[in-house]
């Protein structure tokens, strides 16, 4: 995945009931913008800057929001 | 007022990053007592604080939480204490700490929290880091907009603490005219499953029953009756309610609002943002960050070796003089020396490893504190998997290494239940504190007290070493354990990497008391016991006994003609040897010679199966009991010792090294058991863990002694 090329994406929905809540009261919600900073030095987790916060998602997680 | 005259009870909400913890405590001056939340082992504290002459404050801490939607049985701790009508814990006022400098995400559960209509206050905590970021808050629109009162707070300075108190009695005694228009989202056809919940649980609160609603598996039992839930989970089923959907939507709306309201009267000229966002470029750069993970552990191993070793020896330097002034001024006889070699000793052996253990508390709680843990979570959940683990279980087995049982309590964050139930299993593995005093002491027998390149203490450098083998041993058999159960769930991240800030230093130093005085009571209690059953248990036999030895021994010595020092050597040890305790290492001795130990090793090692610092101040009883005469350190005495039938010295490098690798991989704490067993909810894991472990250590050492003898 060409991870480094993700930048502010608008979130449209999310496709998993456990990260949509999650994020949700987090303040994530549909329609914010969402970019990936950097992955985990080990690979397997991202930086992500979404809306105005930086949160660490894996791989999967990240692939749970369907962006527009 | 119902409850106790001018008592009011204050719930102190917020989310997790919102300094709540740190304004609790400056709220309370920790006093306060620790108890548990119903149906979770969450901690509950309630600490009590005066307002003026007449108020009394009982504060109840509630976990952090970013909603009152619940993914977990401990996120919803606030959900139950807000159903929860127990008269004596109920909330009068709520207390909701949000941090000034990110409020646009801190307003959704006080959102939430405005429908459950109960006085508000909103402490906008760390005014004076807003301040310095430029942010500029209108606080009287808190009032106009949502109907509650907003105080401009900070832990840290203490500014608008005064105010924030005040402000509590205010809202307590004069209700301020609530907004009430925040339900105009509920649809009506909601209505008849908000009047039934609302029927069967007792409560008035709509808002409160469409979350009983929606989240029935998580309410406990004493709220929710098991027919109620049934029904409840039945009229969800008929109306073909989607609970997520609605969720969504309410969230959204709730934003709706929050965020012009934040846009127009929160003004910020300076994104802190910037800041967090270059530090981590560099603090999780893919080299430089695990770079720099490993130099700040190796910094925290050297402190603790380097930086407590003076005061270590004022302690134990200040207990030989003490011991020695007690014997001068005290009347000879068993009691004295119950209280100097039996109970002063055991204090000894506790207090001497104070300052190790709060070194390393200290540097635990600092990155906790500065945000720094959640990068360390983010960059290692892969490798951790590897291990059948996760990002947290890295945070569960660094804080292990200060004590596994608030390490264990921690893995409730990991939902995956494979990865908890190994990240607990293997966390003892992790050298505690309770190890420090017992590595420290055998340390100083095989590594000298030296310096390499003028900065590298080499002992420091041993005890580093001793900290990886026990990590590698737990690596390897959680990696076992990712083979042997066989059981795939999804797990998650999903972790905040909230701004770097720096840490409240009285909060830090706050919590690092905490720990130790509650490691001093703990440990220091059993410790403490164990001396004094053990004195009594090396100067007790079956009656008569000891005086037959002394007597037989004494005749010996004399036929010998050894001097009088010699000769109180030589009873001293041959009493201690037909003593209770003796007899029972005596017993023992056989299973322990292949690994190097002699009985007064063997009795030392069998106390220390209630707790491992107990070790030290075994030995330094039974030292005591072995020679009296003179006012020696414990270090001196144990490095001295020398094996009567071999004329060599106990703690040989074989030995001692055979020692170290015992007590590095054997289970020792009964405490850690008790809670593994209270946290797996079946005995068959501690068990499995005291067999594996303490299997596992007696072969090592075997191999050690077997190789170096």
């Amino acid at each position: 995945m060409a991870v480094q090329g993700i930048r502010n994406k608008v979130i449209k929905r999310f496709s998993n009931k456990v990260v949509a809540r999650k994020l949700l009261s987090m303040g994530i919600l549909p329609g914010m913008k969402i970019s990936i900073v950097r992955r985990a030095p080990f690979g397997g987790s991202l930086y992500i800057m979404a809306g105005s916060q930086y949160i660490a998602l894996r791989k999967e997680e990240f692939q749970d929001i369907i962006t527009e | 007022m119902s409850k106790l005259r001018n008592t009011l009870n204050v719930a102190i909400v917020g989310n997790p990053n919102s300094g709540k913890t740190t304004l609790f405590n400056i709220l309370t001056g920790l006093h306060f007592k620790t108890g548990n939340f119903p149906g979770v082992t969450v901690d509950k504290k309630i600490g009590k604080f005066s307002i003026g002459k007449d108020v009394t404050i009982r504060l109840i801490d509630l976990p952090g939480t970013y909603s009152l939607h619940p993914n977990s049985p401990e996120e919803a701790v606030n959900l139950n204490y807000f159903i929860g009508k127990e008269e004596r814990d109920s909330a009068d006022v709520i207390l909701y700490v949000a941090d000034s400098t990110a409020l646009d995400k801190q307003l959704l559960l006080l959102h939430q929290l405005l429908e459950l209509e109960l006085p508000i206050v909103l402490a906008l905590n760390m005014s004076d880091t807003a301040k310095k970021y430029g942010v500029q808050i209108d606080i009287n629109n808190f009032e106009s907009t949502f109907g509650i009162r907003a105080v401009a707070v900070s832990a840290r300075t203490g500014e608008g603490i005064e105010t924030l108190k005040n402000t509590i009695v205010t809202v307590a005694t004069h209700p301020t005219d609530r907004i009430k228009d925040h339900t105009s989202w509920y649809k009506p056809e909601l209505e008849p499953l908000i009047e039934e919940v609302k029927r069967r649980v007792g409560i008035e609160n709509s808002y409160l029953a469409l979350l009983i609603a929606e989240h029935n598996n998580y309410v406990l039992n004493q709220w929710l009756k098991e027919e109620d839930r049934n029904s409840i989970r039945l009229l969800l089923a008929e109306a073909g309610y989607r609970p997520l959907s609605r969720q969504i939507e309410e969230t959204m709306n709730r934003f709706k609002i929050i965020e012009p309201f934040v846009e127009q009267h929160v003004k910020q000229k300076f994104d802190h943002l910037d800041i967090t966002g270059k530090m981590d470029s560099f603090l999780t750069h893919r080299f430089f960050g695990p770079v720099i993970f490993l130099i700040i552990t190796f910094i925290m191993f050297q402190a603790v070796f380097s930086l407590a070793a003076i005061p270590m020896e004022w302690i134990d330097k200040g207990f030989v003089q003490i011991g020695f002034y007690l014997e001068q001024v005290l009347p000879e006889g068993n009691i004295t020396k119950l209280f100097t070699e039996g109970i002063l000793a055991g204090i000894n052996g506790v207090l001497m490893f104070v300052p190790q253990i709060g070194i390393m508390f200290f540097f635990i709680v600092l990155l906790e504190e500065s945000g720094y843990m959640a990068r360390v979570v983010f960059m290692f959940d892969r490798v951790m998997r590897i291990f059948g683990m996760n990002g947290r279980s890295l945070v569960s087995l660094i804080s292990s290494s200060a004590c596994a049982i608030p390490a264990i309590l921690s893995t409730r964050t990991i939902k995956n239940r494979k990865q908890r139930l190994i990240t607990l299993f293997v966390a003892p593995f992790i050298s505690c504190s309770a190890r420090i005093p017992v590595y420290t002491m055998l340390l100083a027998l095989v590594v000298p007290n030296v310096y390499i390149w003028k900065f590298i203490h080499l002992q420091g450098l041993a005890f580093f070493g001793l900290y990886i083998i026990g990590a590698g041993m737990a690596l390897f058999i959680a990696f076992l354990m990712k083979w042997l159960i066989k059981k795939e769930e999804r797990g998650y991240l999903m972790i905040q990497l909230p701004s770097y800030r720096m840490p409240h230093w009285r909060s830090v130093a706050n919590e690092v008391k905490d720990k130790v005085s509650s490691f001093i009571w703990t440990a220091g209690r059993i410790i403490l016991v164990i001396s004094v059953l053990l004195w009594l248990a090396a100067n007790t036999s079956t009656s008569g006994t000891l005086k037959g030895v002394e007597r037989k021994y004494t005749t010996i010595a004399h036929q010998q003609g050894l001097d009088a020092k010699a000769t109180q050597i030589l009873v001293a040890s041959k009493k201690l040897e037909h003593s209770f305790a003796g007899k029972f290492g005596k017993g023992i001795e056989p299973i322990i010679r292949p690994l190097g130990y002699d009985w007064k090793i063997g009795i030392a090692l069998l106390t220390s199966f209630a707790a491992r610092e107990v070790f030290v101040g075994t030995l330094s009883t039974i030292y005591s009991v072995e020679d009296e005469s003179q006012h020696k350190g414990l270090r001196k005495k144990i490095q001295e010792a020398i094996d009567i039938k071999t004329g060599q010295k106990i703690f040989n490098r074989a030995t001692t090294l055979s020692l170290l690798v015992f007590y590095i991989l054997a289970m020792q704490c009964m405490s850690t058991l008790a809670v593994v067993k209270k946290e797996t909810q079946t005995w068959i894991w501690p068990i499995i863990q005291f067999v594996v472990m303490t299997g596992l250590a007696y072969f090592f050492a075997w191999i050690t002694y077997s190789f170096f003898k």
